[in-house]
């Protein structure tokens, strides 16, 4: 971690010395201090979680192809679909951009050498794999099948060991996530270059601000829950569980004052990594900067306060339920205006079709049809009826996985260049995009129809049974569905897969990424490619990050270079602002 | 890090990380972390006030009759410890700041000791509920009106603090013999042993008074105690304990008692009665708040006392100077909410009726 | 580097007088709370609380130096009391309302005693 001499004394456009190559022992990985490193690492863990993730998610869908359950018996099937929801939620979601992308791009967006804490950083990096350990042991025993909610009293109930071991994983993936969250805010808070006021920040930033204070104020009542789930599930203390004179709904206000705003910790983030790369391929300044600003804090402070809305029909009580329904759509505001914004940003704009826009486009589509789905759940009248079917796994899907998995893939695209100073083929990136559109509304929006039709989630099967007749009709429809679902999830992983290969294709293939390949101008992409290891010689100079003329483009180099300093620098009033 | 490749670019602290600008820089970002840190405390013991309040509201005559089990006297005993810990934090911090090597290393230490002093009596408080099978909800095993022998309690508590204190005079020696060479080894080892130190008088002293305080009840006796008489109810619950008791006791001789003359009636069987059969074992889900609340509570304390001994260590060393005392003051803070959330444990847990 | 000079140094009276008040403010809790005579009925978990809060304000104040600190550690503290307090609102009010159903359940379904 010594600077070398040769990092010190480079200067040209291609530095000999990088991030990657400054020294290449295995040792100065594992022990970095580097926020870049550390943001690699991280993200090597979440593909890999993704990947176990996504394969679970398969073995649910080829399941579901016969009405009986093609694969598994019901215990199996409940032990995979909980283990595709909870390596999803804990594993990926809730890391995927903040610790990946966030690590890598917050501290040289602010123009710092470093995040505020790099030793808990990489503290944050280690106990995310021990809580990954934790979630591996759940797994080889004799696993998890309380699906990721762990509601009580079945999961006080259930085998003991799996539960233990997940919880306890739960809880270490929590200070890992507390830790990022806290590194974040106090980097943004503290470490802002000269010159950079709130309002001048990328809204990259924002977004992960707003969601460190999200971290910060609900991942410990997580911590506090689960802690508190494993005493009950071993020593019973009687909180949760019913048969010790607890109260399992007290379990579910527990959990769900972390795990609604959990959702925000997972859809935040990519919203900012939209807004950030929306105005880059539009070639035009976003549109209402302040809104998108702090319709992100607006959307991490009520995202606590309606948390109730995942128990309306949990036994809570009726005026709970009320009062929770009509602060649900409150959230729908600032969700609304990141939407027109983005809009109206993308209005006249000079839209360049890159792989990372395909996605952007992607994002809009599905984040939206997620979001106006939700009304559907938080009306009290239809959520009663709607409430644990496919409606529900199809919204969230939409809005999880069509919202934060997408964007983080748009990222990616935008960010590689940067990150690895190699370009991948667009060609394939684009039939990436592709196919990751078809495939996933073919397999989500049948679901929406399904779960309207009255097909409950977690079922191991449909086939009708006492609880659940299923007509000759509906079993037909049923089925069909199922099937196009699960066809739309192959295609959905062919077009993922597709994607890892371009980008990993392009670490070995890839012609050389130039200093600023998409014309953007945050100030990543005035650093050098990949970035050295302290990634500025210099405090660079900060100036609005959405203002587009001051680059030209470059064909020698093949990327965006600034204007020669003779051209007139426009000031920001002449800018088109939207 | 890189301490080296900017050494000769600024004159930066010693301590000073090369990605902060100024040492003002690192000294306020730390203190933002800490203070966002400590919010997210207040929120993990959130979870556990919001379950105390929910069953206290639902069930309040639990709460009053279960409360009466515990102690105010050694409650107020810990509070004032803790309030003297705070202030002697403070004091570090005054004296880190002014550059006072000696006030703050022995301002550091006293802390320590009253860490010690709390933990001691937790021991003393923990021991003696766990013969009187006052446990959490699934180990609940106190009946109404019996009154266990609670003497090889206090005779185990009396050879525990003796062997605490060995431990810390051990601990003390140590100090002086692995830490001949190394300022900070040596006073880590002190800072140790007094806390050990202080964990063995606190465990003494509270268990010489709860053993008084019970003599005192008995031979003003409301109670006829019958030592011998171990009714077959008593064994019963003795063949119970025994199967779960995993500490190991010295001796074995455990009296269940139950007295000749309890009231038909009490708060508990009313309950029982009212609850659908959740009676006896209800008072238990009290006792599970408690052991959650207070148990977490005691990990912090444990948790500082590890950071101390790295406090005192560099202190020792004289890491600390008015330019740079931020870790001082980042574990003040911390302390300083320990001592926060006990202010609202102890009405609540102890002062109840 | 001579940054410190506007760090604020507590002087010592104010600590021990901080201690002084917060001991008062312990033994009056505590002789309220176990004499007979000093009886407030169902105020009695408002005052002792409040006295507790004022403690807490106390060690917050002088100890933690919120009083002379920057105002962003002190919106973070009090923030964090407030997504507290809304916990335990919005819980509290749910228990509160569905309570008189358990009640009714518990009551017209006996369950053997010690039943697990």
């Amino acid at each position: 971690m010594i600077a070398t001499p040769a990092q010190l004394e480079h200067g040209s456009d291609a530095p000999a010395s990088n991030y990657l190559n400054v020294n290449k022992t295995i040792a100065s990985w594992a022990f970095t201090l580097d926020h870049k490193r550390i943001g690699i690492m991280y993200l090597v863990g979440i593909a890999v979680s993704l990947l176990l993730g996504g394969l679970f998610a398969m073995a649910v869908r080829l399941h579901l192809w016969m009405p009986e359950g093609a694969l598994f018996n019901e215990d199996t099937y409940n032990q995979v679909f909980t283990l595709h929801g909870a390596i999803m939620v804990f594993l990926f979601i809730i890391p995927s951009v903040p610790a990946s992308l966030g690590n890598f791009f917050l501290p040289i967006m602010l123009g710092a050498k470093d995040v505020a804490f790099p030793r808990m950083n990489l503290a944050s990096f280690y106990l995310w794999v021990l809580g990954a350990i934790f979630f591996l042991a759940a797994l080889l025993m004799t696993g998890l099948d309380t699906g990721w909610t762990f509601y009580t009293p079945y999961s006080s109930e259930t085998h003991t060991a799996p539960v233990v071991a997940a919880t306890m994983g739960v809880f270490i993936l929590g200070f890992s996530s507390i830790f990022t969250g806290l590194n974040f805010v106090v980097t943004v808070n503290t470490m802002r270059p000269p010159g950079m006021t709130w309002f001048k920040m990328p809204l990259f930033l924002w977004s992960i601000y707003s969601t460190g204070i999200i971290q910060l104020l609900a991942t410990p009542v997580l911590g506090i829950t689960v802690l508190l789930l494993a005493a009950e599930a071993t020593l019973h203390i009687g909180i949760f569980d019913p048969k010790y004179g607890g109260d399992p709904v007290l379990f579910q206000h527990f959990f769900w004052f972390y795990s609604h705003p959990a959702v925000y910790i997972m859809i935040l983030p990519a919203m900012g990594v939209i807004s950030e790369l929306l105005p880059v391929y539009c070639r035009k300044h976003i549109f209402g900067y302040k809104f998108i600003a702090l319709s992100s804090v607006a959307i991490a402070l009520l995202g606590f306060l309606v948390w109730g809305h995942h128990m309306f029909v949990s036994s809570q009580s009726a005026l709970a339920t009320v009062i929770f329904s009509g602060l649900t759509f409150s959230v729908a505001i600032p969700s609304g205006i990141k939407v027109f914004n983005w809009l109206a940003t993308m209005y006249k704009g000079n839209i360049y079709l890159t792989t990372s826009m395909c996605y952007v486009l992607s994002f809009l589509f599905l984040f939206t049809i997620g979001g106006l789905t939700g009304l559907h759940l938080g009306s009290l009248a239809t959520d009663i009826a709607l409430h644990d079917t496919y409606f529900v796994v199809a919204h969230f899907h939409y809005v999880m996985m069509g919202g934060a998995l997408i964007a983080f893939i748009a990222g990616l695209f935008h960010w590689w260049p940067k990150m690895f100073g190699v370009m991948y083929n667009e060609f394939w990136g684009r039939i990436s995009a592709l196919l990751v559109f078809v495939g996933f509304n073919l397999t989500f929006f049948p679901q929406f129809y399904l779960g309207s039709l009255g097909m409950p989630r977690r079922y191991a099967s449909y086939e009708g049974r006492e609880g659940f007749p299923v007509s000759a009709e509906l079993l037909e429809q049923f089925t069909r569905l199922h099937r196009v679902s699960t066809v739309g999830a192959m295609v959905l992983g062919v077009g993922l897969f597709i994607a890892a290969g371009v980008l990993l294709a392009a670490l070995f293939y890839g012609r050389k990424a130039p200093r600023n390949p998409w014309g953007g101008a945050t100030l990543e992409w005035t650093c050098a490619t990949p970035p050295i290891h302290h990634n500025f010689d210099e405090t660079p100079t900060v100036d609005d990050p959405y203002i587009y003329a001051n680059l030209e483009w470059d064909p020698d180099e093949g990327g965006f270079k600034p204007k020669p300093p003779s051209t007139p620098t426009p000031s920001p009033e002449h800018q088109p602002v939207g | 890090m890189s301490a080296t490749a900017h050494a000769d670019e600024h004159q930066h602290h010693r301590f000073q990380a090369h990605h902060f600008e100024t040492a003002e820089q690192q000294f306020q970002a730390g203190k933002l972390g800490m203070w966002l840190f400590l919010a997210t405390e207040v929120l993990f013991f959130s979870g556990m006030f919001c379950a105390y309040a929910v069953f206290r509201a639902a069930h309040p005559e639990v709460f009053e009759k279960a409360a009466e089990f515990l102690n105010p006297t050694l409650g107020a005993a810990n509070t004032l410890v803790l309030l003297a810990s705070s202030l002697s934090v403070a004091w570090a911090v005054r004296c880190a700041q002014l550059g006072k090597q000696s006030g703050l290393l022995s301002n550091l230490i006293f802390t320590m000791v009253c860490a010690g002093i709390f933990m001691g009596v937790k021991a003393v408080e923990y021991s003696l509920k766990w013969k009187e099978g006052l446990l959490w909800r699934g180990k609940f095993t106190w009946t109404d009106g019996a009154h266990p022998d609670l003497t090889s309690t206090h005779e185990m508590l009396y050879s525990f603090g003796l062997t605490l204190a060995g431990i810390g005079a051990a601990l003390i020696v140590a100090g002086l013999i692995l830490g001949a060479k190394s300022v900070g080894t040596r006073w880590a080892f002190f800072a140790l042993g007094a806390t050990v130190l202080g964990a063995a008088g606190g465990c003494l002293i509270g268990n010489v008074y709860t053993a008084w305080e019970q003599h005192d009840e008995q031979t003003h006796g409301e109670h006829s105690e019958v030592f011998e008489d171990a009714h077959a109810l008593g064994l019963e619950e003795v063949a119970e304990e025994e199967v779960h008791a995993e500490e190991a006791e010295s001796e074995d001789v455990v009296e269940g008692q139950t007295d000749a003359e309890a009231p038909a009636a009490t708060v508990v069987q009313e309950m029982a009665a009212e609850y659908g059969g959740e009676g006896p074992k209800f008072p238990g889900v009290f006792f599970s708040i408690y052991y959650a609340m207070t148990g977490v509570h005691a990990i912090h304390i444990l948790a500082g006392i590890g950071v101390f001994v790295w406090i005192v260590s560099r202190a020792a060393r004289g890491h600390f100077e008015p330019n740079y005392y931020g870790p001082v003051e980042y574990t003040g803070l911390y302390w300083h909410l320990v001592d926060l959330i006990w202010i609202y444990l102890f009405p609540l847990l102890y002062l109840i009726r | 580097m001579s940054e410190n000079h506007h760090h604020y140094v507590a002087p010592l009276p104010v600590l021990f007088g901080t201690f002084a008040c917060l001991v008062g403010l312990t033994i009056i809790t505590v002789f309220q709370a176990t004499q007979e005579y000093a009886e407030f009925g169902r105020w009695e978990t408002p005052l002792t609380l409040s006295i507790a809060t004022v403690k807490a304000a106390l060690v917050a104040l002088f100890f933690m130096q919120l009083a002379h600190d920057k105002p962003m550690n002190g919106i973070i503290l009090i923030s964090s009391l407030l997504f507290l307090a809304l916990f335990l609102t919005f819980a509290l009010l749910d228990t509160h309302q569905y309570g008189p159903q358990v009640h009714d359940f518990l009551i017209s379904n006996p369950k053997a005693p010690d039943s697990p």
